[in-house]
């Protein structure tokens, strides 16, 4: 009786024993499985992201490379035609009679016109000449650009002691302002434009603001190609990108760049 | 009352503190099958009190027992149909709340049911541990980021993987144990069994707790 009491015994407490060591097992491993299922996800994650970045980084080369071959041949062809013109015109003059040297001297002078708007476009778009104004001083030859053109008023203003910001970031911090002050142009129909950099190492705040007809569509609801470069550019340095629009109010576009900034953010 | 009665009652109290707990899953965006699991608790700890104030009053109450053990694998059966999402399992659930009546039915025609039906509780434990098991593969191989300490129904498994492969090989064997050797019978199931019970309630009441937000169903 007693042994039988044993092998009972021996069978029951062994079941429930092999019973309970195989649940912990199942369990461990599904945590174990778990733990290793994020951390691939994080990698892959990662990836991804390093991916996204280097694509971006090719992407915003070529078209540095493109800008700078553009820059070059307005400057050298475009503008040697221009030139060209003008002496013809100016060769002219002297066998035109009297009433008609009005025409010569507009003509001259909307060629001149011609000649230093292409080489303000040219400037603005090389990337040499945006490294030797930096950012904030291309920033300003844009704005005065605009201003030539009389369609817009233009206002600047700036707070604070600049800093230094390494040069390939500042090519893409102008690069956005540019692109903003190309969309207010192409499509806000605005009157005034506020330009303010304020400046608060390490951290700089920049906001164009307009007063044309504005939009009332979410930044996640823009798919214009202008628009998705800024927001790819803000990303890459990375730098805080606010778009606030509001219809028959107009824009404001604010950029706000900190060096030790980590993660991107999107305001809207 | 004496230290033996005492530990025998520990487990009804657990099984209390349980179903009180569970009843939070009758608030707002708790999914079904957590509310429908809380009330089959609640029919637990109603049982299981009945089941020791018949004890208490010197009544048989194996049929008690019988009631509820078919009762909590159809329904425990019931609800993993709609968690676990494997096609074959999902069968063989369809399979089991068919045939398993048709086996009670059987066995209460053959033996009555004033004895414990061991052969019920063999076979519904096994199948609860098959499905435990199969909600623990699921588990392993899903794609989804969520932690599974944040899943109930993980750690509801865990309770029943426990639970019934520590008391289905005993209660398989309870009637020829209590013939036979009712000391050591009355022994494990004191200590032993009775463990398992309150372990499977601590865990029944982390799986209800481990989560409070639960998104709005459409």
């Amino acid at each position: 009786m007693q042994d039988n009491l044993s092998e009972v015994t021996l069978i029951l407490i062994g079941s429930t024993l092999i019973i309970l060591v195989l649940t912990g097992l199942i369990v461990l491993s599904l945590f174990i499985n778990q733990k290793r299922k994020y951390r691939y996800r994080q990698e892959k994650f990662k990836m991804t992201t390093d991916f996204e970045q280097e694509l971006l980084r090719s992407h915003l080369e070529i078209q540095s490379q493109a800008f700078e071959s553009i820059s070059r041949e307005l400057h050298d062809n475009v503008g040697t035609l221009i030139s060209i013109a003008m002496v013809h015109i100016r060769s002219l003059s002297g066998d035109i009679p009297r009433e008609e040297r009005s025409k010569i001297t507009e003509a001259d002078s909307l060629l001149n016109e011609a000649m230093e708007t292409l080489r303000d476009i040219s400037r603005s778009i090389n990337p040499e000449n945006i490294q030797r104004l930096g950012w904030q001083g291309s920033f300003i030859a844009e704005l005065d650009r605009i201003r030539k053109t009389n369609l817009f008023t233009v206002h600047y203003s700036e707070e604070g002691p600049p800093f230094p910001i390494e040069m390939r970031k500042q090519i893409i911090i102008f690069r956005i302002l540019q692109e903003t002050l190309n969309n207010i142009i192409k499509h806000s129909n605005a009157a005034h434009i506020h330009a303010n950099i304020s400046f608060a190492d390490p951290e700089v705040m920049i906001s164009i603001k307009d007063d044309g007809r504005g939009f009332d569509k979410k930044p996640a609801d823009l798919h214009g190609a202008g628009i998705k470069n800024m927001l790819a550019r803000a990303s890459m340095l990375p730098a805080v990108l606010g778009i606030d629009s509001r219809p028959e109010v107009g824009t404001v576009i604010t950029l706000a760049y900190r060096e030790t900034l980590i993660q991107n953010n999107f305001q809207t | 009352m004496d230290a033996k009665q005492l530990i025998s009652t520990l487990p009804l109290f657990f099984v209390g503190i349980t179903a009180a707990i569970s009843l939070i899953s009758f608030r707002n965006h708790y999914p079904a099958p957590l509310k429908k699991l809380s009330i089959l608790w609640v029919f637990n700890f109603c049982v299981d009190l009945a089941g020791h104030i018949t004890k208490y009053l010197g009544l048989k109450n194996h049929w008690l027992y019988n009631i509820y053990f078919w009762m909590l694998y159809l329904s425990l059966a019931y609800l993993y149909y709609h968690q676990i999402q494997g096609r074959y399992i999902r069968g063989s659930i369809r399979w089991f709340l068919m045939l398993f009546p048709l086996l009670i039915l059987t066995v209460s025609v053959l033996s009555g049911i004033d004895d414990l039906q061991t052969i019920i509780i063999v076979v519904g434990g096994i199948f609860m541990i098959f499905l435990a098991a199969s909600y623990f593969r699921q588990l392993y191989t899903s794609e989804e980021n969520e932690r599974i300490s944040r899943d109930p129904w993980f750690w509801f498994s865990f309770g029943f993987l426990i639970h019934f492969g520590g008391t289905v090989p005993f209660l398989g064997m309870l009637n020829y144990l209590w013939a036979r050797y009712p000391a050591f019978t009355n022994f494990y199931y004191l200590y032993f069994s009775n463990s398992f019970t309150i372990l499977l309630n601590i865990l029944i009441t982390v799986g209800f707790l481990c989560r409070t937000t639960y998104r709005k169903s459409r």
